[in-house]
């Protein structure tokens, strides 16, 4: 390509967190291809230090709007861990259905509002509303689904309340569990309907791939979110989540103000394909046939297909909540099954670890001898995956040049493929900015 | 404003805060309807809630509501502390969305999504706060902090006046 591309996409809202993609080459010669991260430091591990156990959850749930449910999750296993508190088996499947709330919420949105809008050519969900009304109808009613989950088994639409160190404040009754239940199996259909639509689309996704190594939790008797050892696609063993730090590697890039993480590559993948990748033998029917319908399959190493590994997902954490809310109506629901128990503070550490949407997170905490937090180490998803975007990056844009791609083409296709990471971009601020007309 | 809606009919009224108390004058909303719960300073028959900065949360707590009022911190070239009463359609937003990730709420846009799918509260209102500052902190600004009861008398009495227009118009 005899001309020069120069593309610096920065984040310009006043939030505190953004990314930036920047292109430069001339000629064809490549001279920067760079996913810089200038997010601001938010140094949740220092403010936890010297805040009890039991506030510990109520504090790093704030880390994410979206994701408040798996911090939350995260936390409280590390503190229970650290403390040998264990939790019933109700407990487990409640904070199981919770975490499934959050990966509806934010898988639904995620398609619906940022990818759609990629695969139908327009700038936003808004113009979606004229050409495709029912789709978006479904995903906003999809999405609210998520948000009702949430708010009963966490108390809250974000940021969850309910959830305690051994249990839960308050559980939800029968009827309402079986109000529930009765919206999802509603809401299979619909799901459907969401499905089919991308389907539609798929062939929008760009047909790019490169070799991997995805990483996700494994457990050997479900697909599993919420508990299970670290497994990776370049290994045949699973590594204790006790010794995540030497997973994650996290090293510090010169262009990014948040760590990089890399294992037994330049870079590992994270989240819903990462999860599809490892675990995709475990999906329930339902899932499996959405899985076979796009044709997704083990192995797949198209970063853009994340987002169809999230419409796995969704079926598959639906199927599995109306799996879950039938045992827990059939054993019956018992309060005091759920009650937090009276903790024995000890010094000592602990390590929690589930999938958030954006994949595995990490939490490891330190406490003295009065359950005082002392050290805090959180390892979030979307910086496990910044490293694999820089990678892609670097292997998909001289292939977007050597295919003579416009500026606007080459824009298009990295931020979509920084889209299909889902990034966690932090959500600290929000603010209204109008201009009267 | 009154917008015709396709399917679902109009029920209950709320009234709702909308920010981040996590971050000084961002907040401000959501400080301002706790006030008004606290001391009962709010119409009756009004719905009370608050609400992150999801703005798909916001379209799930107001949609189809006879009347819905948001109340926000805005920036609006204003001085700080000054407070407006305005409807979706007298303001546009400035944001300017890289559509990376979920995390760039905009609340106009929500708005819009509401017509667009025949959800918008038969009456809507949004009520705008400028800012002294919005960064990191858990508190208000001086300024706004010694305006609560301000503004919550001012958001009562201009909801009253809009109700009382409705029934006029009604009668």
């Amino acid at each position: 390509m005899s001309k020069a591309v120069d593309i610096n996409v920065k984040h310009v809202t006043r939030v505190e967190g953004h990314g930036n993609i920047v292109v430069k080459a001339d000629d064809g010669s490549i001279e920067k291809v760079e996913w810089q991260v200038p997010e601001a430091p938010r140094f949740f591990e220092a403010m936890v230090r010297g805040n009890n156990y039991d506030d510990i959850q109520t504090i790093v749930s704030r880390i994410c709007g979206i994701c408040s449910a798996s911090h939350s999750l995260a936390a409280l296993k590390a503190v229970e861990d650290a403390l040998d508190v264990k939790v019933s088996e109700q407990t487990r499947k409640l904070r199981i259905l919770l975490n499934y709330a959050e990966q509806i919420e934010s898988h639904v949105l995620h398609v619906g509002y940022l990818v759609a809008p990629d695969l139908l050519g327009v700038k936003s969900v808004v113009p979606l509303v004229s050409s495709h009304p029912d789709l978006v109808k479904t995903i906003i009613a999809a999405h609210r689904l998520g948000n009702e989950m949430m708010s009963l088994i966490g108390g809250r639409r974000t940021h969850p309340v309910s959830v305690k160190v051994g249990g839960f404040s308050r559980i939800p009754t029968e009827s309402q569990l079986k109000d529930l239940k009765k919206k999802l199996e509603d809401s299979v259909p619909k799901l459907k309907v969401i499905a089919e639509a991308v389907l539609g689309l798929a062939d929008k996704l760009p047909a790019f791939e490169r070799d991997t190594e995805y990483i996700s939790i494994t457990n050997p008797d479900h697909y599993t979110f919420y508990d299970g050892d670290i497994f990776s696609t370049d290994i045949d063993k699973t590594v204790d989540i006790h010794d995540f730090e030497s997973v994650a590697n996290e090293y510090v890039s010169a262009q990014s103000t948040a760590k990089w993480t890399k294992w037994h590559r330049d870079s590992f993948a994270v989240g819903a394909l990462a999860r599809f990748n490892n675990n995709a033998d475990q999906l329930l029917p339902l899932a499996k046939s959405i899985a076979d319908m796009f044709g997704l399959k083990k192995g797949c190493c198209n970063p853009y297909f994340n987002n169809v590994a999230q419409i796995v997902e969704v079926v598959q954490v639906v199927e599995h909540s109306l799996k879950l809310i039938g045992e827990l109506l059939e054993d019956g629901l018992d309060p005091e099954a759920s009650k937090p128990p009276k903790v024995e503070t000890k010094a000592g550490e602990g390590v929690g670890c589930v999938e958030a949407p954006r994949g595995i997170l990490f939490h490891r905490y330190k406490f003295d001898d009065n359950g005082i937090c002392t050290g805090a180490n959180i390892c979030i998803p979307t910086n496990q995956n910044h490293g694999n975007i820089q990678k892609d990056f670097e292997e998909l844009v001289p292939q977007f040049i050597s295919a003579d791609k416009t500026e606007d083409e080459i824009r298009l296709g990295l931020e979509m493929l920084v889209r299909a990471y889902d990034p966690c971009i932090s959500c600290s601020t929000h603010y209204l900015d109008v201009e009267f007309v | 404003m009154e917008t015709k809606r396709e399917s679902e009919s109009s029920s209950g009224s709320i009234i709702v805060g909308v920010g981040n108390t996590m971050m000084l004058d961002e907040g401000i909303g959501v400080r301002v309807v706790r006030e008004m719960k606290k001391s009962g300073n709010y119409p009756s028959g009004f719905e009370i809630d608050e609400v992150g900065a999801s703005s798909f949360n916001i379209i799930h707590l107001i949609s189809s509501k006879n009347i819905a009022v948001l109340v926000d911190c805005a920036y609006m070239g204003e001085d700080s502390g000054v407070i407006r009463m305005f409807t979706p359609k007298e303001a546009e937003s400035r944001k300017i969305r890289t559509g990376l990730s979920l995390h760039e709420g905009d609340l106009v846009q929500a708005v819009r999504l509401m017509e667009h799918t025949g959800v918008m509260p038969k009456w809507l209102y949004f009520f705008g706060i400028e800012p002294v500052e919005v960064a990191p902190g858990d508190r208000l600004s001086p300024l706004l902090d010694e305006k609560l009861d301000e503004y919550a008398d001012f958001i009562n009495e201009n909801i009253l006046s809009v109700i009382k227009k409705i029934e006029d118009a009604d009668a």
